[in-house]
């Protein structure tokens, strides 16, 4: 064997060497490959779905399926009651829309309706003394019209309520906003054609007392329904004389007696 | 020796239904319309009838009753102790079919009824005036009192003479059965409210709609 053929054989096995070394590779590189396509290929479809994601119907898509259905049962027959005194009361609901890409329902609950004058003539004045959601009671903020917080019947404050509950009371007309006792200086009155947000300057809400509802959508604080509101409302006319007053006269909700055939200045 | 006859100062002679070998009783009907036309352009005004189921016109104090005979029919009323919705129906008929007019354009519904009864002497035309008789005033005792709720027209043809004529059949409520249906104060509907505010009040117009209408809470559909 000469040298040439040792290295030749000595070739010869390096190219073994070798082509076995590059088959190794060779796989190996394939494999590696494969799995880059693979995981390029998974990247892609991942990459398709957070892009799909971010279009507007995807979007909508996803807040459909989260979103709660929303029916009432109005009743064209509810006779609205009438507020001697002071009392703890809830209302009908008379409209409902809801705002902000569906994430705030306003709810337009009326009460009852706005009273008459007192005999010395007077006009009847309201006072807004609480609110109560789900039988907690709202704590508002200093605009009279936010929650701060709830507190419940064991006295447990909830603060996570803040912003998220909106009240505002009406009495006689959309232009009377009555803000809550002990709000009247600090708070902001805002004209309830100016929250509802589908009312028109028509919606003046002649002679009722009502109120605005304002509710974001957090399931998390189970406000993802319509929560139940009870209203702790005061009217002037307390005294009797003015109330049967009020009620013999009024030809709306009363009988309708012509003032001059009541005597009031004596029994 | 002489009769004399003793009469307890303050005491009136009084005309018993007893005494009387025969008497006649009609009914009367006092009809007032708030808006009585006669043709579609005229102007509309107060207006009363008087008519009576006699063959005779009755003059009381209070206007000449016409008497249409058997052309009127009145219904029987029920007397009750408790307040009762006893409804009664007066029908005219013979009525010329030129005045079927006066009908049509005058607010028929919801004029004011009142019925009585008068009670005359045999031979007489005027109501017995010191009748001894509970609540009959001057002979004339009253039967009901209401509105006309519904009527009904009919036509009809007379064959011999070819002229159309008109029968109209009103049915009556008592005024307790006015106070029944009344109802006070506002609804939650747009019909009270605008009532109530002349129509320019739309606060309550969206209430009927609510019933059928659903909404997304948490994002739109």
């Amino acid at each position: 064997m000469s040298f040439i053929d040792n290295i030749a054989t000595s070739v010869l096995k390096f190219r073994e060497v070798f082509n076995l070394i590059q088959n190794t590779l060779g796989v190996r590189n394939t494999q590696d490959t494969m799995a880059v396509n693979n995981y390029q290929a998974t990247s892609v479809t991942t990459a398709n779905i957070i892009k799909q994601s971010d279009t507007v119907s995807q979007a909508e898509e996803k807040r459909t399926i989260e979103a709660t259905r929303i029916q009432v049962d109005p009743n064209t027959e509810y006779k609205l009651p009438i507020l001697y005194g002071r009392a703890s009361f809830s209302g009908t609901i008379t409209d409902v829309c809801l705002r902000s890409n569906g994430y705030e329902l306003q709810i337009a609950i009326t009460l009852a309706m706005a009273t008459g004058t007192q005999i010395d003539g007077t006009p009847s004045s309201y006072e807004f003394f609480n609110v109560w959601v789900d039988n907690q009671k709202l704590n508002f903020q200093s605009d009279g019209q936010l929650a701060a917080s709830l507190t419940d019947t064991e006295g447990n404050v909830n603060t996570n309520y803040a912003n998220k509950l909106g009240v505002y009371l009406y009495c006689n007309g959309s232009a009377n906003h009555i803000l809550p006792v002990g709000f009247e200086t600090s708070g902001t009155a805002v004209d309830a054609r100016n929250v509802f947000d589908t009312w028109t300057p028509e919606h003046y809400n002649t002679n009722l007392i009502f109120a605005i509802i304002r509710v974001a959508w957090d399931p998390d604080l189970n406000l993802d329904r319509i929560p139940t509101f009870k209203f702790d409302i005061g009217n002037s006319l307390t005294q009797p004389g003015d109330v049967l007053y009020d009620y013999l006269t009024n030809d709306v909700y009363g009988c309708g007696i012509n003032v001059n055939n009541i005597k009031v200045t004596s029994v | 020796m002489g009769w004399f006859i003793c009469i307890p100062r303050g005491a009136d002679l009084t005309t018993s239904l007893q005494s009387l070998n025969a008497f006649r009783s009609t009914l009367m009907v006092k009809h007032q319309i708030d808006e009585y036309r006669t043709s579609e352009s005229a102007f509309p005004s107060l207006t009363t009838l008087r008519y009576n189921d006699s063959i005779y016109d009755v003059t009381t104090t209070d206007g000449t009753y016409t008497g249409l005979g058997p052309l009127l029919t009145i219904t029987s009323s029920k007397n009750a102790l408790r307040s009762a919705n006893a409804q009664i129906s007066i029908g005219i008929s013979g009525i010329p079919a030129n005045d079927a007019r006066a009908i049509l354009y005058s607010s028929i519904k919801g004029s004011t009824i009142q019925v009585y009864r008068a009670f005359f002497a045999s031979g007489t035309n005027t109501p017995i005036s010191d009748l001894d008789f509970p609540q009959a005033t001057g002979g004339i005792t009253g039967r009901f009192a209401g509105y006309v709720s519904t009527y009904t027209m009919e036509d009809a043809i007379d064959p011999e003479t070819g002229l159309g004529t008109v029968t109209i059949l009103m049915d009556c409520v008592p005024l307790t059965g006015i106070l029944q249906r009344l109802t006070k104060g506002v609804r939650t509907n747009p019909v009270d409210l605008r009532y109530l505010t002349n129509d320019a009040d739309v606060s309550f117009d969206n209430i009927p709609a609510l019933e059928e209408a659903e909404w997304f809470f948490g994002g739109t559909k």
